[in-house]
């Protein structure tokens, strides 16, 4: 049985129908990519599945559960984390504080009055910051970290929450090209390690067919393509709708990774 | 059926100043962000000159009008010149600073108009052709009344046609809408913000002048008419102002009707009309959605930490020395001391709201005031030991905190600032009208503590022990993972609800909370003074814990201590000194938004920062 399964998702602004009638799904321990030009509608997917945005229309399954509508707060704890295009990070706390937060909340321990949570969960945090490359800047304020590192820690968060499946838009948006394919190696680390599915949106096509085990195209909210990369790679709608678009360079039409 | 008429009648005639004060505010917030609390000074000081004015003009309908006019016109020019060298340099600043640099302002207006035209209730003349009554359905309407019941809508129709029809209201609706599209047409800014702070002044200038010949101008005119425009600015929609009208009229016709089945009635209502659009509309009845994120309330950078080295010893030592104190001083420093423990409490308990929380309070007054009516009227109408009474105090609080609180944390941003300012003006209408029970302005006396603290030192030792435990409580919670939770909420609420944290139930607890600690200060209060006031739940309390945060830093830990010292010594100080300690008050506070932002504790953090690089 499928992990994740959707059916005609839809969601419209005013007139814009950001999402019109989507459908697809991810099996367990499934890299999943969503791919497609500016404004076809992926953050608006992401903000679906992740309760941001209530759907006008559809249905998810999530682990043979109705989740439709479910706010945020219930998704993460059916197993359902995410990051954000931009990364979101508590911009008062140190890195490790941030980890700490979401441990807790994993494990219901927020009306915790009386515990301080410096001392709560150190060791778990620490190796989670450890696992994503930021063991040495735990006692950081965020504020001081570099954007890279934000994302890292953003990963870092969400991993806390224990998901089965990790949303993750744009993970390596505002990245150097030289580092994306070092974070998106660590994600596939953490998928293997962990057994956990992942659905992500990528702009660098070289990200996408390097990590990708299947790749779904969306195109003005509606979707184009949905199969393994190389399919994908060869197939004319889509090098119809990239080349029509901005992102003729992006390594489609030439098939190759650099 | 008659009757009926009447009161309708009648509440439509109250509509029409309602209507213009909360139009003013709603034109001026949809274009600058800024919620301006000293519109209902604005509105005081449109009765007040224009009471000066027919006095000199005469009583002739133009004179009438033309008086009218004028007052309106020279509050326009006034809040000009509070834009000009006020607000202008805030725009970039946190809607705090917003809110507390014009309640500087109020209480500056307050001292000056009090100055100028002394403490008795001034009733205008009204213009002889407007004398009399008309009969309708049998029944005798002021014919004022039916001028002004026209004029509501003729301001409406006036102010649509300025909106949608010239090119300066074209601009203030572009500014509305998008206000990153202003800069882009290439407008000056700035003029555009000041014209549009004279025309709100103006409105509200207009709506004082046109209520002189029903209500005298009065002292306590500007913060009535401000909590009942901010009740009518959320129940409408902020910066939408067929919703001004559309509540207005809702407000003035609850009040109208109510007032004669049963005056305490009305505040009832009006809170439940408050939350039935609030739980289905939270942006207000013709109001627009917020987007999903709003900014911050406040600055946010890196926090303390509970490890942090200096926290706890400095605690400890503080209560060493203030277990000494006794030796130190006498009786009246004492009290003193006694009464600004109370207020640190009062403060540590609002900074969980507002700087841990990011929920700006503006009505943190009620919960000090329901603990210490609490306490009082357990005493009063039960004979009830002190012991009981300061029990009684944070549950009274806690559960006041709990309803309103449950209200307050569907909102955020200065939509939460307005509705717990209105909250806590519902429980001063309260306390302030309800003569039976709470004994009305009169106030509840003879609160004394039981006989075995009844000496100074010992009630000074019992509110050291009770406010630091308290004070220490709320800052355990603080840094345990429940306040972290609260202040993942506040940094990001997309990040916070995304790890699991429910954000509303979070927040709604911890107002709970902090209603709970300040009603034990409220308790305290009460039996310091031995007697209760409406005064303690007024708005001017509020602003007091804000400006000791805003002294103290929002997030420094020991902030509101140093803040709770300095404001209520420095208020002891000064109502000793000088007449006019508002207005020296309210000069401090300007001068400290614009100069000394984050506070004592900040300034000197940063003093030393800068020291050491
Ligand atoms: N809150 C909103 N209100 C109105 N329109 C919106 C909103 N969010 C998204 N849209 C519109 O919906 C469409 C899809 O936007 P979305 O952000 O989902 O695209 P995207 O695929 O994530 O684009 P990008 O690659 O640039 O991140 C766009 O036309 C966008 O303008
Ligand atoms: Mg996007």
């Amino acid at each position: 049985m499928s992990l994740l399964a959707v059916e005609g998702l839809a969601k419209a602004f005013g007139g814009v129908r950001a999402v019109a009638g989507i459908g697809f799904m991810v099996q367990p321990g499934e890299m999943v990519a969503i791919i497609g030009p500016n404004g076809a509608g992926k953050t608006t997917c992401f903000n679906l599945l992740g309760g941001q945005l209530r759907p006008d229309a559809g249905r998810v399954t999530f682990g043979g559960r109705n989740i439709t509508g479910w706010a945020p707060p219930a998704l993460a704890r059916a197993g359902i984390g995410r990051t954000f295009q931009v990364a979101q990070v508590f911009r008062s706390m140190t890195a490790r504080e941030n980890v700490q937060v979401a441990r807790a909340a994993c494990r219901r321990r927020l009306l915790s009055l009386l515990r301080s949570l410096a001392g709560t969960d150190t060791a778990e945090a620490d190796r989670l910051l450890d696992a994503v490359g930021l063991a040495a800047a735990a006692d950081q304020p965020v504020t001081a970290l570099a954007y890279a590192d934000l994302k890292r820690l953003e990963l870092a968060v969400a991993l806390a929450g224990e998901p089965i499946l990790l949303l993750m838009d744009e993970p390596t948006a505002g990245i150097a090209a030289s580092e994306r394919q070092a974070l998106m190696a660590l994600v596939r680390n953490l998928v293997a390690a962990r057994g956990l599915s992942v659905l992500f949106t990528e702009h660098d096509m070289d990200v996408v067919f390097g990590h990708a085990d299947r790749v779904i195209v969306m195109h003005e909210g509606a979707l184009l393509a949905d199969g393994a990369p190389e399919r994908i790679r060869t197939d004319p709608r889509v090098r119809e709708v990239y080349l029509g678009g901005s992102l003729d360079d992006v390594g489609i039409a030439a098939g190759g990774q650099a | 059926m008659s009757f009926f008429v009447a009161q309708l009648l009648t509440g439509l005639a109250n509509a029409a100043a309602l209507f213009l004060v909360a139009a003013g505010l709603s034109v001026i917030f949809g274009v600058t962000r800024v919620v301006n609390f000293a519109h209902g000074s604005f509105y005081m000081l449109g009765a007040y000159l224009a009471y000066s004015l027919v006095t000199r003009l005469g009583t002739g309908l133009a004179e009438f009008w033309l008086a009218v006019l004028l007052a309106g016109l020279a509050v326009g020019v006034i809040g000009m010149v509070v834009e000009i060298v006020l607000l202008r340099r805030l725009y970039r600043a946190p809607e705090l600073m917003h809110l507390v640099a014009t309640f500087a302002v109020v209480l500056i207006v307050q001292d000056v108009t009090l100055a100028l035209w002394g403490p008795q209730d001034l009733l205008g003349p009204r213009p002889a052709a407007l004398e009399g009554g008309i009969i309708v359905l049998g029944e005798r309407v002021p014919v004022y009344d039916l001028v002004l019941i026209v004029l509501g809508p003729l301001v409406l129709g006036g102010l649509w046609l300025l909106l949608n029809r010239s090119r300066w209201g074209i601009l203030v609706r572009a500014a509305t809408e998008d206000r990153e599209m202003v800069g882009a047409l290439g407008i000056d800014q700035k003029w555009l913000f000041t014209s549009v702070f004279f025309l709100g002044a103006f409105l509200a200038g207009i709506g004082g002048a046109v209520q002189l010949p029903r209500e005298p101008a009065n002292l306590m005119m500007d913060l009535n008419i401000i909590a009942e425009a901010f009740v009518v600015v959320v129940i409408g929609g902020m910066g939408s102002i067929g919703g001004a009208y559309l509540a207005a009229l809702i407000i003035a016709l609850l009040h109208a009707f109510g007032i004669v089945i049963l005056p305490e009635i009305t505040l009832v209502l009006v809170f439940l009309v408050m939350a039935v659009v609030l739980v289905a509309r939270p942006w207000g009845l013709l109001g627009r959605p917020e987007a999903i994120t709003s900014a911050p309330a406040h600055g946010v950078g890196p926090e303390a930490r509970w490890q942090g080295r200096w926290l706890v010893p400095t605690f400890a030592a503080s209560l060493a020395a203030l277990a000494l104190l006794p030796l130190a001083t006498d009786v009246y420093g004492l009290q003193v001391t006694t009464e600004v423990l109370i207020f640190a409490l009062f403060a540590v308990s609002l900074q969980f709201i507002i700087g841990v929380g990011g929920m700006i309070s503006f009505g943190h007054a009620a919960y000090l005031g329901l603990g210490a009516y609490g306490a009082a009227l357990l005493v009063h109408h039960l004979d009830a030991p002190m012991e009981l009474a300061l029990v009684a105090a944070p549950i009274a609080a806690g559960v006041g905190a709990l309803v309103f609180g449950w209200l307050c944390v569907r909102l955020s941003g200065v939509y939460l600032a307005m509705l717990t300012l209105a909250f806590a003006q519902i429980t001063w209408s309260a306390a302030f009208q309800w003569y039976a029970f709470t004994g009305g302005d009169n106030g509840i006396l003879g609160i004394w503590p039981s006989p075995w603290a009844a000496d100074p030192v010992i009630y000074y030792y019992v509110t050291l022990l009770l406010s630091s435990a308290a004070i220490a409580a709320l800052w355990r919670a603080r840094f345990a993972p429940f306040g972290y939770a609260l202040r993942a909420a506040r940094d990001s609420e997309l990040r916070a609800a995304a790890v699991g944290i429910d954000v509303r139930h979070t927040r709604w607890l911890a107002f709970a909370l902090a209603g709970t600690a300040a009603g034990l200060g409220g308790g305290l209060y009460a039996f310091l003074k031995g007697s209760v006031f409406p005064d303690v739940l007024a708005i001017p309390v509020s602003v007091d814990g804000l400006v000791m945060l805003l002294l103290g830093g929002v997030n420094a830990v020991l902030g509101p201590l140093i803040g709770a010292a300095a404001v209520t010594g420095g208020r002891i100080a000064l109502v000793a000194e000088t007449e006019l300690w508002r207005a020296v008050l309210g000069a401090v506070i300007v001068g400290m938004v614009l100069w000394f932002p984050d506070g004592i504790a900040g300034t000197v953090r940063r003093g030393f920062g800068r020291g050491r690089r």
